[in-house]
């Protein structure tokens, strides 16, 4: 799987990940640790840009909400992960949609994986990085 | 025999793979059973392998989108669990067959590591709030809800066979006349 990073500026700096390929139990660690890059260099507003995202297993779920969690400064869930590792996530701030994580459309296979494993209620979804970085704009800081 | 020919695409047949497509003994109540089979080293990287593989040899199939993805997110749990719960870190094999009949395919992974009977793991309830849902295993529960029928046994030599099936995964029925 092929990752990249952007910066765009708007009224708030915002960093798009994008991941590229397929994303399962091989690489998902990888996906982690460059979200906690990101997020140690200050960085408060993430888009995931999930458009050339082909596959996503469980593994991939977990490192989506482990970007959650990292973004609101919380350790990632252990990794012998399952369904205790929604429970933290839940704990804490209920459903409600995480402000500062977005995704830029999911293809339908994979949006039909965050359905299905009760991940989708924490995201934002948008069309394209112009309708996500202007709801950044209009999120409270 | 070889019914099929060998995949085509860039499957590393160096690092411990190896494929054959014979006429392997029919599932019960099925007539004529094109099969191939996969046998990778149980490493982490190779889940790669086993979606090329059946990628590949479906691909002349047409097989219906999201039917083929359903397959690949089930043997890619169940080869990831196999990896992660069965040998823990330990060397091993996981074998992938593969075998269609008209418009179904069942896929039937075997490995020989310590017993692992995945009808153990609980199933979550979607329709509680996600504090109060069972724990158990997110890959198991992706198998189940992804695939029409799941079976697992421990092989009387040791190890364990899991038994999936997806039924009309063909994007139009090739005419099934046996029933």
């Amino acid at each position: 799987m092929k990752l990249t990073i952007n910066e765009v500026q708007s009224n708030v700096s915002v960093t798009i990940l994008g991941l590229d390929g397929e994303l399962d139990a091989s690489n998902f660690q990888e996906v982690i640790l460059t979200a906690q890059n990101i997020i140690s260099e200050s960085q408060r507003h993430l888009m995931l840009d999930m458009s050339a995202l082909k596959f996503i297993s469980s593994s991939g779920i977990i490192a989506l909400h482990s970007i959650v969690l990292l973004m609101r400064g919380e350790a990632p869930p252990d990794l012998e992960y399952g369904w205790e590792a929604f429970r933290s996530i839940d704990r804490s701030q209920g459903t409600t949609k995480h402000p500062f994580v977005k995704l830029i459309r999911p293809q339908p296979k994979v949006a039909r994986t965050l359905e299905v494993t009760g991940l989708m209620p924490f995201f934002e979804i948008f069309d394209d990085v112009a309708s996500a970085l202007a709801s950044f704009s209009t999120s409270k800081t | 025999m070889i019914l099929a020919p060998d995949p085509q695409g860039p499957i590393d047949t160096t690092n411990g793979a190896t494929i054959s497509c014979n006429l392997l003994k029919p599932l019960p109540g099925w007539s004529m059973t094109e099969a191939c089979t996969l046998r990778i080293n149980a490493e982490i990287d190779r889940l790669a392998t086993l979606r090329l593989f059946v990628e590949n040899h479906v691909r002349d199939h047409n097989p219906d989108p999201d039917a083929l993805y359903d397959i690949l997110l089930a043997i890619t749990e169940a080869a990831s669990n196999i990896i992660q719960h069965g040998y823990r870190g330990k060397q091993g094999w996981i074998e992938l067959e593969i075998q269609i009949r008209n418009s179904d395919m069942a896929i039937i992974l075997r490995d020989e590591a310590p017993d692992f009977d995945l009808s153990v793991v609980p199933q979550p309830d979607l329709h509680l709030p996600l504090h109060k849902r069972p724990l158990g295993g997110l890959g198991v529960f992706l198998i189940n809800t992804s695939m029409d029928e799941v079976q697992s046994r421990h092989l009387p030599q040791g190890g364990n066979e899991l038994f999936l099936l997806k039924r009309d995964f063909l994007r139009h029925s090739q005419g099934d006349v046996s029933s």
